[in-house]
């Protein structure tokens, strides 16, 4: 068995993944956050209406939401030396992966927010609730599917992390394409993809738990 | 200490609210009525400026708070609560947390909101379902709850929107009751909206009708019945109203002399169809009565058929309307 002899370098590459997804997320999950809430509380109509910051954060979301993770990768070495000081490793994979998760959360938070019944806010404006309590009622009702939306938005992170092999970051994509891919070491191949099935589903049901028990209803 | 003056709104060119002007008055019941789509909702929304007028005034306690920041019309909120035909709940928060978390602009101190939310709680008949969450609740707990919720901030207004028109007749008896009750403890004046008849005859002191986004009507229920715009809608719950539906098959000819007849107060109980029959010598038919209470008051209508001589009828139907009983005929074709 191959996997046993790449036992550490196995393990290795979990902890880069876990590395990588667990500080962007961190980042990108909290800027995300805020995004999604601005975009919600700016918009036309709503709260702290303001067209042009609404206008320009929605711009800005669409455009690095239409940019394939692979190329913004590519796109962002500049910017990437500038905030780490280097553009390869997984120090180099974090900040694209950040700014590949910002826009997919701020956007999963908008359309949670949004599914929230107008007649509550209204009730939290009538109580004379101030904007920073009324983002707090928004914040609260829609728990259950804020902690859905984190699920969904880790697990697909941790997709995009496995191509942060193309700027040597390592993690599981990357040894799996170099052992199990390149090497044809099948049954290296068939421990990554059990070993990230079995994961993914306990993140899903972890969140789905938090959910469930966050779920007044 | 709450007015409106000159008020329009309109929603992408089409008017909902025309040139408005109310007045009320501290401590009463007003009804704010109409058919559907009459700008009823509007109208109090503005109050609250949960919607914007287009031009006009809302007066509070002598200044106009249409142009006010953010900050002072938070407080003015505080002082107009409001209840919905939804409830608005907070679903993750508990009856007694729903209540709690009203408060926080107005104490700060743990022991004195802890004290106000169960005395509220309590006021409502809430009490025992402190710990519960909104899923569990019936619509009409819910409402309590949403009332405790609105009281929370010592409101001197309660603006209701349908408060009742999700609720079973049960509950809207008991709401209504609530709600009377909060108007004589408190003396909170509260404005209900409302398309239900039977709603405006428990509880209203002042009705403001509404139609097309114009007040046709403002004043008691006496003034409504009185104008023949209103009237239907008064009636819209009445025994009278199924006459239409039925009159095909009451077996009447074209030329048979229908009328409606229309007692107030103590004409309800004095022998005026006898009067009639002995008296002016006529042939009476009753075909269908109804009598209901407004606000206390008694109201009844006779729906009838009258034979006899030309004079006697003329004569007969003067002599009710010098006893102060409207009487009409009903078209038959």
């Amino acid at each position: 068995m191959n996997i046993i002899t790449l036992w550490p370098d196995f393990l290795k590459s979990i902890i880069e993944t876990i590395t990588m997804v667990g500080i962007s997320s961190l980042i990108g999950l909290a800027i995300g956050l805020v995004i999604g809430v601005t975009l919600v509380v700016t918009k036309p109509g709503a709260i702290m209406e303001n067209p042009w910051l609404y206008f320009v954060i929605d711009k800005v979301t669409n455009f690095f939401r239409s940019i394939p993770f692979i190329i913004l990768l590519a796109l962002l070495i500049p910017l990437t030396r500038l905030i780490v000081g280097s553009a390869i490793g997984v120090k180099g994979a974090i900040v694209p992966l950040t700014f590949s998760v910002i826009p997919f959360y701020a956007r999963q938070v908008e359309s949670v927010l949004e599914s929230l019944n107008k007649g509550v806010v209204e009730a939290a404006i009538s109580l004379g609730f101030t904007n920073f309590q009324i983002i707090r009622v928004y914040l609260g009702e829609s728990l259950p599917g804020i902690i859905l939306a984190t699920t969904i938005t880790i697990i697909s992170l941790i997709g995009l992390s496995t191509m942060a092999g193309a700027v040597g970051a390592g993690g599981i994509g990357d040894f799996t394409i170099r052992y199990g891919y390149q090497r044809s070491l099948e049954d290296v191949t068939i421990v990554c993809v059990l070993f990230l099935v079995v994961f993914i589903s306990l993140i899903q049901k972890i969140g789905d738990l938090l959910a469930k028990r966050a779920s007044k209803t | 200490m709450l007015e409106i003056r000159s008020l329009s709104k309109s929603f992408g060119g089409k008017t909902a609210l025309e040139n408005i002007d109310i007045e009320f008055v501290t401590g009463r019941i007003y009804g704010v009525v109409g058919y559907s789509g009459a700008g009823k909702s509007t109208l109090v929304r503005c109050l609250n400026l949960l919607e914007k007028p287009d031009t006009g005034q809302v007066i509070y306690n002598g200044e106009n708070i249409v142009n006010f920041d953010n900050a002072r019309l938070q407080s003015v909120r505080r002082d107009m609560a409001m209840i919905f035909q939804h409830f608005n709940l907070f679903n993750a928060k508990t009856v007694y947390q729903n209540v709690e978390t009203a408060m926080a602009n107005t104490t700060r101190d743990k022991q004195a909101t802890k004290a106000k939310v169960l005395e509220l709680l309590e006021q409502v008949g809430m009490l025992e379902y402190q710990d519960q969450y909104p899923s569990r609740l019936s619509g009409g707990q819910k409402q309590r709850v949403a009332i405790a919720r609105a009281l929370a901030t010592n409101p001197k207004i309660l603006l209701c929107d349908e408060a009742t028109s999700a609720l079973d007749p049960k509950s809207t008896h008991e709401i209504l009751d609530l709600l009377k009750r909060l108007n004589v403890e408190l003396g909170l004046t509260i404005i209900v909206i409302t398309h239900e008849m039977n709603v405006v005859k428990e509880i209203c002191q002042q009705i403001i009708f509404l139609e097309k986004g114009k007040v046709v009507v403002q004043g008691g229920l006496v003034d409504l019945l009185n104008n023949p715009k209103t009237r239907s809608f008064i009636n819209s719950d009445s025994n009278l109203e199924k006459f239409d539906q039925i009159k095909d098959q009451l077996g009447l000819f074209s030329d048979d002399l229908v009328y409606e007849f229309t007692f107030k107060d103590k004409a309800v109980n004095a022998p005026y169809i006898n009067t009639l029959i002995r008296d002016y010598d006529l042939d009476i038919t009753i075909l269908l009565g109804d009598i209901k209470l407004f606000n206390g008051v008694p109201f009844g209508g006779l729906i009838v058929k009258v034979a006899g001589t030309n004079q006697n009828i003329e004569a007969g139907l003067a002599y009710l309307e010098s006893q102060g009983i409207h009487s009409e005929r009903k078209v038959l074709t």
